[in-house]
């Protein structure tokens, strides 16, 4: 919250910001919000300037308004559809992720989420030839898995186009996101941030109110990426299986959860969940999107090579 | 809070301008049940649902309505903090929309259409406060604009929360539209926004909010329970929910 100062408008100088803290006005939106006749009462501001100084604070700090018209010709000059490589993938993602989205990939362990990524990594830095950011909190991103997947030395150079950043615990993860926006707006070109996995860096958190408020800034930052920076965000989840007793019933029902909590399952724009059913055959699913696919699973084979289409 | 000085035949015209947003939906808005100054709130359990209601009212909004009597070309404000509804999105709706109509040039349709949408992206709590500041000049700035959209009324709860505790979803959601409706009660538009709870009840909101709208779904179709607090009735609206709503 932007607190009242010279820097916001130079009328806030330590006399009046003095007279407006006596008022529990303190911030630009509790002046806003404040009655101007208040305020005149017991400041030496005319009414006239009270309101002449909130149309400038309006005018100069509220998000600017965007005609849709001339925001979807941006989007069509800067936006882009990342292809997988994997083609019932694509087939399924109508292209391939969409920059401006989070998709979250979520399944039970040992699901294919993390190799999926890495597939993902692999098509991205070398056959679109992309720079891909690729936040660890598992810290078991393996430089030599990657390679092994590239399977042609030709393409070792492409690693340098992974950018590995590992995060301990979840401040990480919100300085990281900072970090990256500073560094794109200051001309590094990345399309794909993966965050692999989020679970991990919130399971220590009791405190839904901290983890919230962490997830909620988390959110915020990759939303403004998503849209100003043309990103994509895929951001791996755990699901869990939680055994819950139905009454007297003898058969225990075995319930699915995806972690992070409630809050965070708002946040992704589409979610795809991944289902093992045999060691190397995985199903995806579009379990939400906002607009469902034509087509709403797809089913991959995981092999030592790495992710194909079947 | 914006001073703007207008002659009183200025005043009377603009208060008694037409009626925009009339026949925008007659099943769930039947009669003379939506004023050009009406308040209402989606509620329910399923998110993407109340997101693609909000979205169906702002397609029918900007689409011209030579190609179907419920669109009416006028203008929406549309403040955007949850980032669900994107605009690439809405462009694919309107097309399966005009495609149901058998229209074969849509793009130069769906151009004209988005000049009647402008959005306020927000991506923090100040952001939000000052949008909601912002909608008088938005509003005064362009004469048609005749709806104001928001996707959540309660959006950074836990932010918020984080600072003070025990404050309810419930609370933060009227303190956020108590400063909506200062704003917006003098301009003669209406608004339209969704509210997230964590129970359901039928409890106003708020007195100013003239209409709510409980979206539930029930497999491929939603009904939508429509409560009118100011002529104390309701309604049941049953409709097909696919990437289009069906009414």
């Amino acid at each position: 919250m932007s607190r009242l100062s010279p820097e916001i408008n130079e009328i806030f100088d330590a006399n009046i910001t003095n007279s407006l803290n006596f008022l529990r006005i303190f911030t630009v939106i509790d002046f806003l919000t404040a009655e101007s006749k208040h305020i005149e009462q017991h400041t030496n501001l005319s009414f006239r300037e009270i309101l002449q100084i909130k149309n400038d604070l309006i005018k100069t700090l509220s998000p600017k308004p965007i005609k849709a018209s001339s925001s979807y010709k941006h989007l069509i000059k800067k936006s882009a559809i990342i292809s997988t490589g994997i083609k019932c993938v694509d087939d399924l993602l109508e292209g391939g992720f969409t920059t401006g989205k989070i998709y979250e990939i979520n399944g039970l362990p040992a699901s294919g989420k993390t190799i999926f990524c890495l597939a993902v990594v692999k098509h991205v830095i070398t056959n679109l030839s992309q720079k891909v950011y690729f936040l660890d909190s598992k810290n078991n991103f393996s430089a030599s898995r990657l390679k092994e997947m590239l399977n042609n030395n030709h393409h070792t150079e492409s690693l340098k186009n992974v950018l590995v950043k590992r995060l301990e615990e979840k401040m990480n993860l919100l300085n990281s996101l900072f970090e990256i926006k500073n560094e794109l707006e200051n001309g590094l070109h990345v399309r794909v941030i993966i965050i692999d996995s989020l679970a991990i860096l919130f399971m220590d958190s009791n405190d839904s109110t901290v983890k919230n408020n962490v997830l909620t800034h988390c959110a915020n930052i990759m939303h403004y990426m998503a849209s100003n920076l043309n990103v994509v965000f895929i951001v791996t989840n755990l699901m869990t299986l939680w055994r819950e007793s139905n009454g007297f019933d003898t058969h225990d029902i075995m319930q699915k959860k995806i972690s992070c909590g409630k809050f965070w399952q708002t946040i992704p724009n589409v979610k795809l969940t991944f289902e093992k059913f045999t060691d190397s055959r995985v199903k995806i699913f579009v379990t939400d999107s906002l607009i469902m696919p034509k087509i709403v699973e797809a089913e991959i084979l995981i092999s030592d090579e790495g992710v194909f289409s079947i | 809070m914006n001073s703007k000085i207008e002659s009183g035949v200025h005043l009377f015209s603009r208060i008694k301008q037409k009626m925009y947003l009339e026949g925008i939906n007659p099943l769930l808005f039947p009669e003379d049940s939506l004023q050009q100054n009406s308040v209402i709130e989606i509620t329910g359990s399923d998110a993407n649902e109340k997101y693609k209601l909000l979205m169906d009212f702002m397609i029918r909004c900007i689409l011209p309505p030579s190609y179907n009597k419920e669109f009416r070309d006028c203008g929406v404000i549309f403040i955007n903090v949850d980032h669900q509804i994107q605009l690439m999105d809405l462009i694919k709706i309107m097309n399966m929309h005009l495609k149901k109509l058998n229209i074969k040039s849509k793009s130069q349709i769906i151009e004209n259409a988005l000049k009647n949408l402008t959005i306020v992206n927000c991506f923090n709590l100040e952001e939000f406060q000052l949008a909601i500041q912002n909608i008088e000049r938005i509003v005064n700035s362009n004469e048609n604009q005749s709806l104001v959209l928001i996707d959540n009324i309660s959006p950074y709860y836990w932010s918020q929360r984080f600072f003070v505790n025990n404050l309810s979803l419930y609370s933060w959601s009227l303190k956020n539209f108590e400063m909506l409706y200062d704003v917006v009660k003098s301009l003669n538009i209406a608004v339209i926004f969704i509210r997230n709870e964590t129970t359901e009840n039928k409890k106003q909101l708020c007195k100013f909010v003239d209409l709510r709208i409980i979206v539930q779904r029930e497999g491929e179709y939603c009904k939508a329970l429509v409560l009118n607090y100011v002529k104390q009735s309701e309604i049941c609206v049953s409709y097909k929910s696919e990437n289009i709503l069906i009414f």
